[in-house]
């Protein structure tokens, strides 16, 4: 192998070993519970998330004042960070979008291996459904 | 490669970064991902952001005994008062609390008085038929505030290396009742990286 190629594999790899932060979780252990990723059609995220970035488990529920509240577990399957831009719409009973001044998307950041989660509730007491839209942050 | 193909490789290249080089203006959308970002300003989705989460947080407090109206089944009543622009930058404030107002309303559980504010009547014309109606005597009773709205918006700079500046943009509210305390704060910040010449403070 050409000596220049050698160097080059070798920084190649040591970049990909050093340079990634990763993070371990610690929880209590369970082995009987296994992860089971969940296909939610109100998640919808592009091909190239939806391979690196998983959610896990969605809550739902009512605050005291009525609102819905929603919280989205997502986890980073990739040893590397990575940047999630994220959107919750809020639907009222009949279906209709229920409309925000303050809508926006919102970065997230997650480490490696990393799980975090997605909190918001909805913006009246009429919503009655949400949609969480999730794409590739851009850098 | 022989030497005309070259040629036209070369030339290829100068007509697509000829081309590449027109100006060309587009509506975005304010709310999707294709807003512009600068390191040196708030931008709008960060104003849309900050507001979206002190909605958020207050709405999720409304009927926890926390945030209450005085008037059983009405909704509570909250009045704006003065939110400090502690940046060097020139902020208008309207930007962030117009949009805290409009979703507060929207909700129906919390509405704002235009006739009382901090410095005057944000709406003196209402102000003035207030005061008229209650002189004549068909008064309408000039409902008190619950909650009054306060705040400041800070920033601050931090280098990362030779080439990238980091700012922090801290937006600060909070709702103080009538006994004067602050029955709900909360404090969300933005915080950017970018190249140095972007920052203009």
């Amino acid at each position: 192998m050409n000596p220049f190629l050698h160097m080059l594999c070798l920084t190649l790899c040591s970049f990909f070993l050093f340079g990634c932060k990763s993070v371990n979780t610690i929880k209590p252990s369970d082995t009987l519970s296994k992860k089971a990723f969940i296909e939610d059609v109100r998640v919808v995220t592009d091909p190239f998330l939806q391979s690196r970035a998983k959610v896990l488990g969605i809550n739902e529920t009512l605050t005291e004042g009525g609102f819905l509240k929603i919280q989205v577990e997502l986890e980073n399957l990739t040893p590397r960070t990575k940047h999630v831009e994220y959107l919750f719409e809020w639907f009222d009973k009949d279906g209709n979008l229920i409309p925000s001044t303050t809508r926006s998307y919102r970065v997230r950041e997650l480490l490696g291996r990393e799980t975090i989660f997605l909190q918001a509730v909805s913006p009246t007491d009429q919503a009655s459904d949400f949609r969480l839209k999730m794409i590739r942050a851009r850098r | 490669m022989t030497k005309r193909s070259l040629t036209y490789f070369s030339l290829a290249m100068v007509i697509s970064c000829l081309w590449g080089c027109a100006s060309k203006s587009a509506y975005v959308d304010p709310a999707g991902p294709n807003t512009a970002v600068n390191v040196g300003q708030i931008n709008v989705q960060d104003f849309a952001v900050a507001a979206d989460t002190f909605v958020q947080d207050i709405l999720g407090r409304v009927g926890s005994g926390q945030l209450t109206s005085s008037e059983a089944g009405k909704p509570a009543i909250m009045a704006i008062s003065r939110i400090t622009n502690k940046t060097l930058n020139h902020i208008h404030i309207d930007q962030l609390v117009k949009k805290i107002r409009v979703e507060l309303n929207r909700s129906g559980k919390i509405l704002t008085t235009t006739t009382v504010a901090y410095g005057g009547a944000e709406d003196p014309l209402a102000k003035e038929v207030q005061e008229t109606l209650a002189l004549s005597g068909q008064g309408v009773v000039n409902r008190l505030p619950d909650y009054t709205l306060s705040g400041a918006i800070l920033a601050q700079e931090a280098r990362k290396s030779r080439l990238t500046t980091q700012a922090s943009y801290i937006f600060q509210l909070s709702l103080t009742d009538r006994s004067g305390i602050a029955v709900w704060e909360s404090e969300y910040i933005v915080t950017k990286q970018g190249r140095k010449s972007a920052v203009t403070w």
